[in-house]
């Protein structure tokens, strides 16, 4: 077992420091080269989403938080943001809050699809807390 | 990042370098845009070899690109691409609209 706790200010050039931490602590499991950059490229979109959909042009905190135990990891990312109103909408694969910024609405869909499991719970003014495990190794 | 332009093939190639995300993705957008503007280029290639990593904020710039180019009937031609760069562009349906090729060369004949 073992835990970390990482909170940043919503900048975008966080995320690049978001998804290094999180591939850091991946390497005691011992992954691939492919999981790492799967697990990196799922927590840059819950990053991501948390710093441009989850408080807009407000300054915030964004919260990475990582558990190791078992052959799994966890990350969960959270904000005190705006929250998402339609959460299944939202998971949808195209689906953009943002459809004047070129943004492909593929964030949630790379998550499930580089995940085993991805979990989305958000409250309106309260922000969005994102799970997501993936077992390292194994089948 | 530089860009070139291949005036027979009325063509930007996009040399990218370093990490794709949303911090990253505006100023490339700017850059070939600009030049798109700047060249009356149709076509942009993307040379991927230095891209290490990209997330969905790159699907958009792609697909930002190729919806202007493709209203002048050019199109965008990406080489390369990592395996995980390239499952992302066929997750996000893509795939049918550029074209994925693996050097400069076999980019240009396909123009």
């Amino acid at each position: 077992m073992n835990k970390m706790k990482l909170e940043f200010l919503n900048l975008s050039e966080n995320e690049a420091f978001a998804r290094s931490v999180a591939s850091a602590f991946c390497v005691q499991l011992n992954p691939t080269i492919e999981e790492l950059s799967e697990i990196k490229t799922a927590v840059s979109e819950a990053v991501t989403n948390s710093i441009i959909h989850g408080y807009e042009s407000s300054e915030g905190i964004v919260t990475l938080e990582g558990q190791i135990c078992g052959g799994a990891v966890t990350f969960i990312i959270s904000d005190s943001g705006m929250g998402i109103a339609d959460v299944d909408a939202a998971r949808e694969p195209l689906y953009t809050g943002k459809p004047d910024a070129e943004r492909s609405g593929m964030g949630f869909t790379i998550m499930e699809a580089f995940m085993d499991r991805v979990d989305v719970h958000s409250e309106i003014g309260k922000g969005t807390v994102v799970t997501m495990i993936r077992r390292i190794g194994g089948e | 990042m530089q860009i070139k332009l291949v005036g027979e093939k009325h063509a930007l190639v996009v040399y990218l370098d370093g990490e794709i995300d949303q911090h990253t993705v505006g100023d490339i957008k700017n850059a070939i845009d600009k030049e798109i503007r700047r060249t009356n280029a149709v076509n942009v290639i993307m040379d991927f070899r230095k891209i290490s990593f990209m997330d969905s904020s790159g699907i958009g710039m792609i697909m930002g690109r190729y919806r202007t180019v493709s209203l002048l009937g050019g199109t965008v031609i990406l080489y390369g691409c990592t395996d995980l760069i390239q499952r992302l562009i066929t997750m996000a349906g893509l795939g049918r609209l550029i074209k994925i090729t693996n050097n400069l060369d076999n980019a240009l004949m396909l123009l």
